[in-house]
């Protein structure tokens, strides 16, 4: 065996491994849409551990609300959760959960241009837009009052479809008692629970495959050997074409008699 | 000619809006208020809610290929014109689309929010107008193909998954001869 063909062996065994994982992984990811890559996502702990997902947020950055002492609503980045049941998804808009009450039968949570209404189940019953952005909402005689922006007050009417203009937040409930929402601190072991349960939302199959594919999910040592083994790929192609070239009909012959 | 030809494709390339998805002024609200304002010449018909039964979430499911995302849909009616605004997502994020109906075929469709970074390209006429008095045959698709748009794939799946709905929906009005004396009936109904 000449030097040039031990050289492309060498180089050919040392990156074999790598060179496998990135097609593998180009492979899988050409097929994202039909594999579903983006809608699938990382269970295991320790995938997400070494992803960073592994900090529990603080109770004073997460929106909770709390209803009748058993029921409990709370925001992670884009996501709503009911009792542990991913409810909605803001799909990479900022809005955040201002209010949250029980409307019975419904649920109800307030962001600053929209109302969401849930049935019990935690079915998206309808999203309703409000008059005017929204501060607070609050229960009055089982109805929804809005206080607005420009400190004014709307109920929302029994066809639950649009918004009656009212003087006052005392003028709906007839006398009766005005619960306004208020964010409650949520205990740290519930927390837990709900962060275990959201981080398993935050890393998709395709991510961890572009990363795979790139190096990046070895940190700056991962794409370094993915530059390496791109350039080894590069030399292989190069050496094996010359050693192609060298090698005429006769040598053939000659090296088999 | 050939760095002329070179020069052109760089500017088309390079010309690109970095940001490409709506996030103009104009909210969805106001986007729809003016959509329905305009199709309605000025009129704003109350609005209806139409409850889903387990067969129209069946037929929406097969048309969306997902179930639908509320329990009720929204939308305005006057005469034979119906207009719904929906959601549908088209890579990741939803679309907000307006479709309006005249005698059971389109008469416009417009995207009212575009929250996606590709396939903007849907919210324009050269594309919209394909969708002009279009119907529903009765294996709910469109009574005419629609050109999809290069790199725009997923967007023109939804817009067109929206009109589909959409038709679908009036026509279960106009079968279903849905009065608003109905819809307060089902209303009060609950599922």
């Amino acid at each position: 065996m000449s030097k040039r063909a031990r050289l492309h062996r060498k180089i050919g065994l040392s990156v074999a491994v790598f060179l496998g994982l990135f097609v593998c992984s180009g492979i899988l990811l050409h097929h994202t849409e039909t594999l579903k890559l983006d809608s699938n996502y990382v269970n295991s702990a320790l995938i997400l551990d070494y992803y960073g997902f592994d900090q529990v947020p603080s109770a004073q950055s997460i929106r909770a609300f709390s209803f009748n002492g058993t029921n409990t609503l709370v925001q992670f980045d884009e996501h709503v959760y009911l009792d542990k049941k991913l409810i909605f998804d803001f799909h990479g808009s900022s809005d955040k959960v201002l209010a949250a009450v029980d409307l019975l039968p419904y649920t109800v949570f307030a962001t600053r241009q929209q109302v969401y209404v849930f049935d019990k189940s935690g079915e998206l019953f309808d999203v309703l837009d409000t008059p005017l952005p929204v501060v607070n909402i609050a229960l009055a005689d089982g109805k929804l009052i809005i206080l607005q922006s420009d400190a004014s007050y709307s109920r929302l009417n029994d066809n639950m479809l649009d918004w009656e203009s009212i003087p006052s937040a005392s003028s709906a409930g007839r006398g009766a008692p005005i619960l306004w929402s208020r964010p409650l601190e949520i205990p740290p072991e519930q927390l837990t629970t709900l962060w275990n349960l959201h981080r398993k939302t935050l890393l998709s199959w395709s991510r961890v495959l572009q990363d795979v594919h790139s190096g990046r999910i070895g940190g700056w040592i991962g794409n370094l050997i993915a530059d390496v083994a791109a350039i080894a790929l590069l030399v292989l192609a190069i050496s094996g074409l010359t050693m192609g070239k060298r090698e005429r009909p006769g040598d053939c012959q000659s090296n088999k008699a | 000619m050939n760095i002329r030809i070179v020069t052109i494709i760089c500017l088309a390339v390079f010309n690109q809006p970095a940001h490409t998805s709506d996030t103009g002024t104009v909210s969805q609200k106001e986007a729809s208020e003016r959509f329905v304002s305009e199709m309605f010449q000025g009129l704003t018909p109350q609005l209806n809610a139409l409850w889903l039964s387990p067969e129209l979430r069946s037929g929406l499911s097969d048309i969306l290929g997902h179930p639908p995302q509320s329990l009720r849909i929204k939308y305005h009616r006057e005469s034979n014109q119906t207009l719904w605004i929906l959601d549908e997502t088209g890579k990741v994020k939803p679309i907000t689309i307006g479709v309006f109906i005249q005698a059971g075929q389109i008469a416009a469709i417009r995207v009212l929010k575009f929250r996606e970074s590709r396939g903007w390209e849907i919210k324009y006429s050269f594309f919209t107008d394909q969708f002009q008095q279009l119907g529903l045959t009765e294996q709910k698709r469109l009574t005419a193909p629609i050109d999809g748009i290069t790199g725009a794939t997923l967007s023109v799946s939804a817009m067109k998954r929206v009109a589909r709905a959409a038709l679908y929906l009036d026509h279960t009005l106009v079968d279903t001869g849905h009065s608003k004396a109905a819809e307060t009936d089902t209303h009060h109904g609950g599922k």
